[in-house]
């Protein structure tokens, strides 16, 4: 249902030109002010009476210092929010209490300003103030709303962001590319998860966006090849293309996003070049030779180029990605066949082309082999992220010793599902200590790695990984599910995280059936279980942040101060046995909450019982959290607990406003407990 | 040391480091040259100037500001407000809006940006009816369009 089938007319209206003139003579000397001159052109009803204290905001200042103050309001919003993250003050509690912090509370603040008469209404909706328009925190936004603030920031709007609202395609892109607007003003246009939009708007809105810089248009079923097309012709300043999952794209039109751009070859050399960055294509259909021939030739300064879950991906179109000759007016690297990865006895000289190649990821791509890593070895100087996972035994030692060897810059490694891979990969990521490196060499791989992902591969022998955390200084995140690692690795990870100083490390460590519980409650003081943070959006995760009110909606002690999941000081430990300390500590969390509350009622306290009348207090549980007493820490009760408290996670994923469905769903009788759960909660909200 | 006159004819004599606090003047001195003559400020009233001049005199060694700032961009890096800041702005409506309207006038972006940043966390977390009040302001809505503008904002207003 719409709420008006036209904007209001009075939303174009601006304010009375104020003239500085008027006003500027103003001095506290001067009788005072009433609002009746002047003001006629403000309201409808001229009648005021003489008594109306003047309105000085309106009277002294200009329009452009009435929008800089209502500018200001962002600004003071965002910089409260650092502050407080700054000084601690931002807890999980506070976080489940206030859904809007930051800019986006400034935003919304001015949208509401809107309300207080039709002069506030044109200053809230005027297009200086909205060159950015972010809807995406407003999940609730109404069409009229959008529609009345994008009639009149059109010209002015150069970011424009609606990620997840594709409901509001229709008025934005009917908004921005007005007939009455030439050319937008857009230099980024983000449509992250508008799955079901037209492809006609969009395609206006490109035609008419010469300026577009950063597009992502990730899952949209109105991208095709045509989209592309238009790209490359209309948007010469494209820097960032995310078009991952877009079904109706395939290969062909990457193509053409290149060979458009870059004009037809002369020569042999394209006279004018895509800007293009960055390209994110996962799941692109059709990713063939032809596609990264186009990519090697006509992007030139592509850094980021993401072709993950590329099913006919081939390791040939990884070759022709770099394929070059002696002859090629690109920047060029000359290779002996040992080099090049072939066989040593050919006297031929391999050429391949220099990328400047930062980001590449690889994953999920079933026909790529580590023949693609003997390919870009030398031709990737600057690689920093390589993603090389699920591509399960296909990925050998040798490709990759070989690859790594020529990568000195390398932060991140993906390998996760490399079954085969041995010692030998570690080998070749761990840096020689300084006293036994070459004069002369700059960085060596492996200085620079701060993630390494080797899960699943079996043949890694405690030892190498050993050796590698103590020789990557800046290793910061080390995943080593299903492996043979043990305790020890655990140790010396911790351990070296807390010497290095670290900021969020983390080691995830599941499935191995070397590290046992011991060694997990012995890192408890230095460890977190979960990377926790603080947001409206996490409180179903239920993070700790070990302050007085970590538990929601209830003030006293934490019990589970111990484990201060928001403390970015200590190292993160994912195993089974931390995952079983992270239940254990929601089942505390819901048994404190009970037995508050049932105190709170004894006491009589008025605030507090309110908060546990929210918090659905059971009468029930009353007499039983009596009886059981504060300290009982019954062994039956806690497996009992436990069950409770998984069953509330289920279905805790509510707010502060549903915390009485939640409570009373948490304590269904025994017999009902394995029944139906939503048939439970259906229940529970009647 | 500087000569300053305001509109209403009062002369102000200030140190030149003072002065230059403010874009305009020090625009105006290398333009001109020193002189012993008046710079004539007839935009801006003894009161006001007096108070804007106190602020340059307590920040008159601040760092200048960087220049490249879009303006655009609202998530800029900025200061909080510091102490005594907050004390020197808190003074009456009137004032307040003829501080931002001179240092917006003489230029002084640190100045500009203290008095808009007060406004704003006197707007900020209101209800329309308290900022209806707090500034005067006359209600001019039909009850109709009040009740249609409600209802379009009614997902700005709940948590």
């Amino acid at each position: 249902m719409r709420a008006f089938s036209s904007p209001l007319p009075y939303v174009i209206t601006s304010s009375p030109p104020v003239t500085p003139t008027l006003t500027l003579g103003l001095s506290p000397s001067d009788p005072p002010l009433t609002t009746s001159d002047g003001s006629d052109y403000l309201t409808t009803q001229a009648t005021i009476e003489p008594e109306v204290p003047p309105n000085l905001f309106e009277k002294v200042l200009p329009r452009e210092l009435q929008l800089e103050c209502l500018r200001s309001i962002v600004v003071v919003c965002a910089e409260e929010h650092e502050r407080e993250v700054r000084e601690g003050l931002w807890t999980v509690y506070r976080a489940s209490q206030e859904r809007w912090v930051g800019s986006a509370m400034g935003y919304r603040e001015i949208i509401k300003l809107s309300r207080v008469s039709r002069t506030w209404r044109s200053l809230a909706f005027d297009g200086q103030l909205w060159s950015t328009i972010d809807l995406s925190p407003y999940s609730q936004i109404t069409r009229s709303a959008v529609q009345h603030l994008v009639a009149s920031a059109s010209p002015f709007v150069k970011h424009a962001s609606i990620v997840n609202l594709p409901r509001l395609f229709p008025i934005v892109a009917k908004g921005l590319a007005a007939p009455y607007i030439p050319q937008t003003q857009l230099r980024s246009l983000n449509l992250r998860g508008c799955r079901h939009i037209s492809t006609g708007p969009l395609h206006l809105l490109i035609a008419t966006s010469p300026m577009l810089q950063n597009v992502n248009f990730c899952a949209s079923l109105a991208v095709t090849n045509y989209t592309m097309n238009l790209l490359a012709t209309h948007c010469p300043q494209l820097q960032v293309v995310d078009v991952t999952r877009c079904p109706y794209l395939s290969g062909s039109g990457i193509v053409a996003l290149g060979s458009i751009a870059s004009g037809p070859l002369v020569d042999g050399k394209a006279r004018k070049h895509s800007k293009i960055r960055e390209l994110r294509m996962a799941g692109l259909r059709y990713a063939n030779v032809d596609v990264l021939t186009s990519i090697g030739q006509h992007i030139p300064e592509l850094e980021v180029l993401d072709l993950s879950g590329s099913r006919l991906l081939t390791d040939a179109a990884i070759e022709a990605l770099i394929l070059c000759t002696k002859d090629s007016a690109c920047d060029k690297i000359a290779l002996t066949s040992r080099e090049a990865g072939r066989d040593p006895a050919e006297m031929t000289t391999h050429y391949r082309r220099l990328t400047k190649l930062r980001h590449l990821n690889l994953s999920s791509c079933p026909e790529i082999t580590d023949r693609a890593c003997f390919n870009l070895a030398h031709a990737v100087p600057k690689l920093e992220l390589l993603e090389l996972a699920d591509l399960g035994g296909a990925m050998k030692d040798d490709g990759l010793v070989h690859l790594l060897g020529t990568v000195p810059y390398i932060r991140k490694v993906d390998l996760d599902d490399a079954m085969d891979i041995t010692d030998r990969v570690l080998d070749a990521l761990t840096p020689p200590p300084p006293e036994h490196r070459l004069p002369g060499t700059k960085v060596t791989p492996g200085e620079m790695l701060e993630q390494l992902i080797l899960s699943y591969a079996t043949n890694i022998t405690n030892d190498g990984v050993l050796r590698l955390l103590r020789a990557c200084t800046k290793l910061r995140v080390l995943e080593l599910d299903n492996t043979r690692v043990s305790d020890s690795v655990l140790r010396e990870f911790v351990r070296t995280a807390r010497k290095r100083k670290m900021v969020g490390a983390e080691i995830v460590a599941i499935d191995c059936r070397s590290v046992g519980k011991a060694v997990v409650s012995e890192l408890a003081a230095h460890t977190r279980p979960r990377r926790g943070w603080k947001a409206w959006e996490a409180q179903a995760m239920g993070y700790d942040d070990g302050s007085p009110h970590a538990d929601v909606h209830l003030p006293g002690p934490s019990l589970t101060a111990a484990q201060d999941e928001c403390d970015e000081s200590k190292t993160i430990l994912k195993s089974f046995w931390s995952w079983q300390a992270v239940d254990t500590a929601t089942a505390l969390r819901e048994r404190r909450k009970r037995l508050v509350g049932s105190r709170r009622l004894t006491e009589g306290d008025l605030n507090r019982s309110r908060i546990a009348a929210r918090g659905g207090l059971d009468p029930d549980l009353v007499r039983e959290d009596q009886l059981e007493g504060d300290g009982e820490e019954g062994t039956a009760a806690q497996v009992s607990e436990r069950r409770r408290s998984r069953w509330v996670i289920r279905w805790s994923g509510g707010r502060g406003g549903m915390g009485g469905s939640m409570y009373v769903g948490a304590e269904p009788p025994a017999a009902v407990a394995g029944a139906n759960n939503g048939d439970d909660r259906g229940c529970v909200i009647m | 040391m500087i000569n300053l006159t305001t509109s209403d004819n009062e002369t102000f004599t200030v140190d030149k480091k003072v002065a230059e606090k403010s874009v305009l003047i020090k625009n105006m001195l290398e333009d001109v040259g020193e002189s012993d003559q008046a710079i004539p400020l007839p935009n801006v009233t003894a009161s006001v100037l007096k108070k804007v001049l106190e602020w340059c005199e307590h920040h008159k060694d601040d760092p200048a500001p960087p220049e490249n700032e879009d303006k655009d961009d609202t998530r800029k890096r900025t200061t909080d407000i510091s102490e005594w800041d907050q004390k020197f702005i808190a003074v009456d409506q009137e004032m307040l809006f003829e501080i931002i309207l001179a240092a917006n006038y003489l230029d002084i972006k640190a100045l500009l940006d203290v008095g808009c940043k007060t406004v704003a966390n006197m707007i900020k977390g209101k209800t329309p009816e308290e900022i209806r009040k707090l500034f005067n302001i006359v209600n001019d809505f039909t009850p109709e369009e009040e009740a249609q503008i409600k209802k379009e904002n009614e997902w700005a207003e709940d948590r």
